[in-house]
């Protein structure tokens, strides 16, 4: 019985690390711009709690977020670009079996924002953002922002983090 | 039954000290580099930053002597467009293969790249690198060196710290710029 449990991880084990690198074939890819901030980095960052830092995106999303594990974003004005990274959202959803949180549209953007919930309902364990932008006269897609958090979140928090993008 | 413990300790053994093969370290890197064509290589060590004494506390000083130097070597891409894709790879495969080198960030932006990496321990830091290229304007790395260095530690210390700028030793200062 210990054995099949154990053998069952090893073989899950590879799945569930492909997919949170499932973005990171956008890193080679040219007009995308990306950032990628490891746990280390947020541990660091908590080391300077009695030092000012300038505020940015960044330090916002963390202040909002406990216990983050990874932050990784990319962005893209190329169309092609912003198409594959369609494509790479609905696979990630997918592979982590991620739903819906909610939907915001308007004259010239779509944001929608999938987390992945666990059992304590006001926390997920991971966030998907992403935010299409239609060009105004093909109102096809002509930019992509991919936002990606893992660690624990609050989802009280990620309606003020939609507002920053 | 102890007798065949033996024989897999040994086997053991062997084979991780032969996976241990010489990777080639950021160290020797950085030391190679100071001998090739069309690299501009920086050193400075903090010995530089010349503190009045008086004004500095233990703590200071302990802070500052967990920091050893800066070391930058890089390549513009008008040097050689090929040589910068060369070292870029061969920094890339440094950071890759060993393991002690860990990632704290990357980035791109307007097709620059940037990877910040560290060796030690977050609140006991032995290096802190950033390793940067772009087509186009060539390859570089950038390291701290030093030993334990706590970061909540220095950032205090350079709060506190007033360097007199009529202290400055300039000689010194021209004399780390090499080629």
């Amino acid at each position: 019985m210990k054995k099949t449990i154990l053998l069952l991880l090893f073989v899950t084990t590879p799945i569930v690390l492909t997919a949170q690198s499932l973005f990171d074939s956008l890193e080679d890819l040219k007009g995308v711009d990306m950032v990628v901030v490891t746990k280390d980095a947020f541990d660091l960052i908590s080391k300077f709690k009695n030092i000012k830092i300038e505020d940015n995106e960044g330090m916002k999303v963390f202040e909002m977020i406990q216990d983050l594990k990874e932050f990784k974003m990319f962005s893209t004005n190329d169309a092609k670009v912003a198409t594959i990274m369609g494509e790479l959202v609905n696979a990630s959803i997918k592979n982590q079996n991620l739903t819906e949180l909610m939907r915001i549209k308007d004259d010239t953007s779509r944001v929608k924002i999938y987390v992945k919930t666990t059992k304590n309902k006001d926390f997920v364990s991971e966030v998907l953002m992403f935010v299409k932008g239609l060009g105004k006269k093909t109102n096809k897609v002509s930019e992509a922002v991919i936002v990606s958090l893992i660690g624990s979140i609050d989802i009280n928090k990620i309606s003020e983090l939609a507002d920053t993008f | 039954m102890t007798h065949y413990i033996k024989i897999i300790l040994f086997i053991s053994l062997i084979l991780t000290a032969g996976s241990c093969q010489k990777n080639t370290s950021l160290q020797e890197y950085l030391v190679e580099s100071q001998e090739k064509n069309g690299f501009i290589t920086i050193d400075i060590p903090t010995s530089f930053l010349q503190l009045k004494s008086e004004d500095v506390s233990d703590e200071v000083k302990a802070t500052l002597e967990s920091i050893y130097k800066i070391n930058v070597v890089a390549l513009p891409a008008k040097e050689n467009q090929e040589a910068c894709k060369i070292e870029r790879v061969k920094l890339k495969s440094i950071f890759k293969k060993n393991k002690k080198y860990k990632i704290l960030m990357s980035m791109k932006l307007q097709e620059m790249n940037v990877h910040v990496y560290f060796t030690g321990k977050i609140t006991s830091l032995n290096e802190v690198i950033a390793f940067g290229y772009r087509d186009g304007l060539g390859v570089g790395v950038a390291r701290l060196l030093g030993k334990n260095m706590n970061p909540a530690n220095i950032i205090t210390m350079l709060n506190k710290l007033k360097i007199d700028t009529n202290n400055l030793n300039l000689e010194q200062f021209s004399a780390i710029f090499s080629k």
